[in-house]
């Protein structure tokens, strides 16, 4: 891992939001490596902190009450040139050119992320003409080419709708054509089909893959569906509760799950567990982000627990493989 | 858009005439009409006998039509409004009811509408900065004056100001809306500095609450707005602040404000009565009044009958600017 330069390397991102219950470790000390070109999953049940190391990412935390306390997250594959994003000023010019222009984001809800009052051309083109020099009519034709591209029909026609005229899938696929019209380096795209029909699900991931291809992006593809991690991800992250409990390739992962946390997980997808078995539940719930554990943080719900497991110290992150990391006392 | 302009127009037209015929009836329900009054004044001031005076009475009755069923003085009314502009006789001012109207409506209109659009502006701004400043002391501070401006009522701040004025500010004449040195005066710029003097005095003390009531709701939609997926997106794709605040942020936070300006601009006209009749103001609210209490009806008729008539243009023009700004109701 050490040899391949990243896009982006995440190193001990901390995120706290200091709310008035109490201060949430929406991501404590993760660590995530890109490549150029290649698809990291990131996946975890809701609330375990993906979105925030997403916002984290794109300097888009909201202070108050949030606030990245710690870690760096280098950009750009040159050592020389690569920069920390987390020393930028996140309103400056330096992370808006970046913003949108390099690493781009969509989001999970496509009926809510486009701005009613606005045409979707109106919208594609404004994110055109902020980073790059040209007309408006010229920003107009790419916006149509673009959306030709996503696989709207009638892009000539479509471009002057206002987002409630289209479906879910289609309003996915213009914010898709948003997100791409600058050729981000980096597409982080935050459960980009949770909302939407599974034929459509299905389509949208397809569209996506393809256009990774020809762009030649990163993704970085955060679900809470493993099914999604199956079909995208060349690397993927296990997050719980703000840490990683697992990292390896797609592969590695779905062969030897190692942490009892992601074992549980995929017992818990119909597809993966056989006909007439029982589908497996996880033991309880996500504990409230504001309680304060010390140790395993999954230990709770743990079915493999040891003594140690229960005790103060965090467990230890173990490369049981070459690029398999495991945080978890089993393995230590 | 022009289809959408032409039915709420149409709508308009029933509207009025159901309003007409409520503020005919309400303004005849109570028992006795002007001429009872004036039936008595001859017993007891001119000495008639009763008879005589019955007789008078009655045959003044008969010249002004009051001796005819409701529903017939109703259609004479309406049929003179709309094809002739006469609004009837006023008995109190003993000349046609629409002289009086439009003399003190005009002032009405001047004074409600500079408060108005004072207090959307001044409101709406202060609310942006503070939704922007959220728990700053600047915020703190705008909000808690907000507090104080709407729980004033109106002729408590007019007392107060006129108090401060003429006790401490030593100023010479206050109430009206020019010095009496002036009030036959041609307009000239003496006239206009001197007139300037006293119409701020109405426009501020109409405004504050108009003031505070915009911070408020400003500042409470902006603050949800700024949670919305569509200004985060804004943010992602690397606008500058202040574009993703006045032209993804502040246009959907409008709403409130602009379905109000309908309803604010009557009331505005009508709230202003005990504040112009402590000030001492020449426009409708004190002569409504009046009307009431000696049984004017045609004068109170025909002003309650504004008073509705620029509520539902009011709101026709705040339908039609929603319309506007927002294509999910034009496209309906
Ligand atoms: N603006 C915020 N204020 C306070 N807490 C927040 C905020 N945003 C996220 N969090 C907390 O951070 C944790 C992680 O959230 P998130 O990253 O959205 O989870 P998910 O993995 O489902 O995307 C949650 O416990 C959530 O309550
Ligand atoms: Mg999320």
């Amino acid at each position: 891992m050490e040899t391949n330069s990243c896009l982006i390397n995440v190193k001990g991102l901390c995120t706290y939001f200091y709310t008035d219950d109490g201060i949430v470790k929406a991501v404590d000390g993760v660590n995530l490596k890109i490549r150029r070109g290649e698809t990291l999953g990131v996946v975890g049940e809701s609330g375990c902190g993906k979105s925030v190391t997403a916002l984290s990412i794109m300097r888009l935390i909201p202070a108050p009450p949030g606030r990245i306390t710690r870690g760096e997250i280098l950009y750009g594959e040159n050592k020389e040139k690569s920069v920390d994003l987390i020393r930028l000023d996140s309103r400056g010019s330096k992370m808006r050119n970046i913003r949108g222009g390099e690493i781009a984001m969509i989001f999970q809800e496509p009926m809510i992320s486009l701005n009613p009052v606005y045409t979707i051309g109106d919208q594609i083109i404004e994110s055109i003409m902020v980073h790059q020099k040209v007309t408006k009519k010229e920003a107009k034709e790419h916006a149509i080419k673009m959306l030709d591209r996503v696989g709207i029909s009638d892009p000539a026609q479509r471009v002057d709708d206002y987002p409630h005229q289209l479906s879910g899938g289609m309003r996915q696929r213009a914010i898709i054509a948003m997100a791409l019209s600058c050729h981000p380096n980096l597409l982080i795209a935050d459960e980009p089909t949770t909302a939407l029909d599974v034929t459509v699900q299905a389509q949208v991931l397809e569209l996506m893959k393809e256009l990774q291809q020809e762009f030649g992006m990163a993704i970085m593809m955060i679900t809470h569906n493993l099914g999604v991690i199956a079909e995208t991800s060349d690397n993927v992250a296990v997050m719980y509760l703000g840490k990683i409990m697992e990292y390896a390739s797609a592969h590695d992962l779905f062969h030897h799950p190692m942490h009892p946390y992601l074992q549980a997980l995929l017992k818990s997808i119909p597809s993966i567990v056989g006909k007439g078995e029982r589908l497996a539940m996880i033991k309880g719930t996500v504990p409230d982000p504001l309680s304060i554990l010390r140790g395993c943080l999954f230990a709770p719900r743990c079915l493999e627990i040891k003594k140690i497991c229960q005790s103060e110290e965090e467990p230890p992150v173990i490369e049981v493989e070459k690029g398999h990391q495991v945080k978890c006392w089993l393995y230590a | 858009m022009i289809s959408y302009i032409i039915r709420r127009i149409l709508y308009v037209i029933p509207l009025l005439l159901a309003v007409s015929i409520v503020c005919f009836v309400i303004i005849q329900l109570p028992p006795g009409d002007f001429l009872t009054a004036i039936e008595s004044q001859l017993k007891s001031q001119a000495g008639l006998s009763e008879e005589e005076s019955r007789k008078m009475v009655d045959e003044m009755r008969k010249t002004y039509g009051l001796d005819k069923s409701m529903p017939v003085q109703y259609l004479i009314w309406i049929k003179n409004i709309v094809t002739k502009g006469d609004f009837g006789y006023s008995f109190g001012y003993r000349k046609p009811a629409q002289e009086v109207i439009w003399e003190r409506l005009k002032w009405t209109m001047i004074i409600a509408l500079s408060a108005h659009l004072i207090s959307t502006l001044v409101g709406l701004l202060i609310g942006i900065y503070s939704a922007t400043h959220q728990y700053s002391l600047g915020d703190h501070l705008s909000t808690f004056l907000a507090f104080i401006g709407l729980s004033f009522p109106e002729f408590f701040t007019a007392l107060v100001i006129m108090y401060l004025l003429v006790f401490r500010f030593r100023v010479p004449h206050v109430g009206g809306l020019s010095s009496p040195e002036y009030v036959l005066a041609t307009w000239n710029w003496a006239k206009f500095v001197d007139f300037l003097q006293h119409f701020w005095i109405p426009v501020v003390i109409s405004g504050v609450a108009g003031v505070a009531r915009n911070m408020r709701v400003m500042r409470a939609n902006l603050l949800d707005v700024f949670r919305s997926q569509y200004v985060i997106t804004a943010r992602a794709k690397g606008l500058k602040e202040r574009i993703v605040l006045y032209k993804h942020a502040v246009v959907n936070a409008l709403h409130p404000i602009i379905a109000y300006q309908g309803v604010a601009l009557p009331y505005i006209v009508q709230g202003t009565m005990v504040t112009a009749i402590v000030l001492n103001l020449p426009t409708t609210g004190p002569a409504f009044y009046d009307a009431l209490v000696f049984q004017d009806t045609l004068l109170a008729g025909s002003f309650l009958l504004m008073v509705t008539v620029v509520l539902v243009i009011g709101n026709l023009l705040s339908d039609l600017i929603l319309a506007w700004i927002d294509p999910r109701i034009r496209y309906d």
